[in-house]
């Protein structure tokens, strides 16, 4: 890099413009590569279908918001079209219905969607549909917590999950219910399930563990959740003539 | 160049030549660590965009379905196809791959694997062959599917 300039009396060759093309060179690695980032809409699919065992599970017609897209790309809810802009505000008023209208759904545990596509639906509305569906929930968690859903979506769980202080109360939980609980468990630890379950000592321990100090934002974020589950039905590809 | 030649070299200052080593060193790193595909796409994806994203936080779990129109379409067609590690499978292939990806996990999390389907959101794919994808992947129970996608805008209201 420093060879001596043969022509000139004694004179280096400039390197000072070398660090310029390094860098210009790093700054194009540097915009270029996306450092891959998994990031997506996640869905659980439904369990393989037996033939007549879980076809059984019916649920009630009111609680099922009924979503379908036809082939040319339009959106029916409910029997009526819509456009996609007021899908979200519609699941809102479905899910948190609360009984509240007839027509709507008798609370947000109750409340699925079901959402349809058409072999010939494009990928692109689907994933912008199911994208709404998903907005309508997070909003209504996020209302729920009293945070704006761009507060919501950035909360950082897994940095949550370490603290301290939730740690624990999760070995409180553990210590009270006489077994050992994971701080999953306790985070997803549904008092009146469990209460109907008839698992009273477990119960009494999660109040308590519960109750001890103040009261964390990750255990308000997954009594969000637990308020509002999640429950997006992708129905079963219509055959012709169904 | 002749320009540069003319130029006094003013008084020495401090040495800037190891810099360019330092940048280099940098620029190296980075070649280096930027993976830039694992695999080679034989499909042409360009993912679509949504707003309520969720990021894998484990990525050992994950397994790639790519779905797209062929790059190559002269030898290909233009109909979209399916491609998992290089090559291109049919759907009834999926359930031999998805038992490969397993096979390569943990025996505590086989049943923790996660299909992230990166499909293309052209206009001429459509929903069949997703739906095609989905139904095998149910009948091997790997039910943990994420649609791939990146940060979009929202819709305006009506």
């Amino acid at each position: 890099m420093r060879k001596k300039n043969r022509r000139g009396d004694g004179q280096e060759v400039n390197a000072g413009s070398m660090a310029d093309i390094a860098f210009l060179l790093l700054i194009f690695f540097l915009v270029t590569t996306t450092i891959a980032s998994d990031k997506g809409l996640s869905i659980l699919l439904p369990p393989k279908r037996e033939d007549d065992a879980l076809n059984e599970f019916k649920m009630k017609n009111r609680n099922v918001y009924k979503v379908l897209i036809n082939s040319r790309n339009q959106l029916l809810v409910e029997g009526d079209p819509m456009r996609l802009g007021q899908l979200r505000n519609g699941a809102k008023e479905f899910i948190d219905n609360k009984g509240r209208d007839e027509t709507l759904s008798e609370s947000p545990l109750e409340a699925a969607v079901s959402f349809k596509t058409d072999r010939g639906t494009s990928y692109a509305v689907y994933v912008r549909v199911l994208d709404e569906i998903k907005a309508a929930y997070n909003e209504l968690r996020a209302e729920k917590l009293g945070m704006s859903l761009e507060e919501y979506l950035t909360f950082d769980e897994k940095e949550a999950l370490k603290d301290e202080k939730l740690i624990r109360k999760v070995q409180k939980f553990s210590q009270y219910a006489g077994d050992n609980f994971s701080v999953n468990q306790y985070l997803n630890f549904d008092a009146i399930k469990k209460g109907q379950e008839g698992k009273r000592k477990e119960v009494e321990a999660y109040q308590k563990a519960r109750a001890s100090g103040k009261e964390l934002f990750i255990e308000r974020y997954y009594d969000a959740s637990r308020e509002y589950p999640l429950r997006i039905s992708e129905a079963e590809p219509t055959k012709i003539g169904e | 160049m002749a320009q540069f030649a003319k130029k006094e070299k003013p008084q020495p200052g401090i040495s800037t030549a190891s810099l360019p080593d330092i940048v280099f060193m940098l620029l190296f790193f980075f070649m280096v660590t930027t993976v830039l595909r694992e695999t080679d796409l034989l499909v042409k994806v360009s993912i679509p965009q949504a707003t309520q994203l969720e990021k894998i936080e484990n990525k050992s779990l994950v397994s790639y379905i790519y779905v797209g129109p062929p790059k190559d379409a002269q030898q290909f067609g233009e109909e979209p196809r399916i491609q998992v590690n290089d090559v291109f499978v049919t759907t009834q292939d999926i359930p031999r791959f998805i038992a490969q990806e397993r096979a390569k996990l943990d025996e505590s999390q086989k049943d923790k694997i996660i299909i992230s389907m990166k499909v293309d959101q052209n206009k001429k794919t459509k929903m069949g062959i997703v739906i095609d994808i989905r139904e095998q992947l149910r009948e091997v129970d790997a039910r943990k599917v994420n649609y791939a996608s990146v940060k979009g805008d929202e819709i305006a209201e009506n």
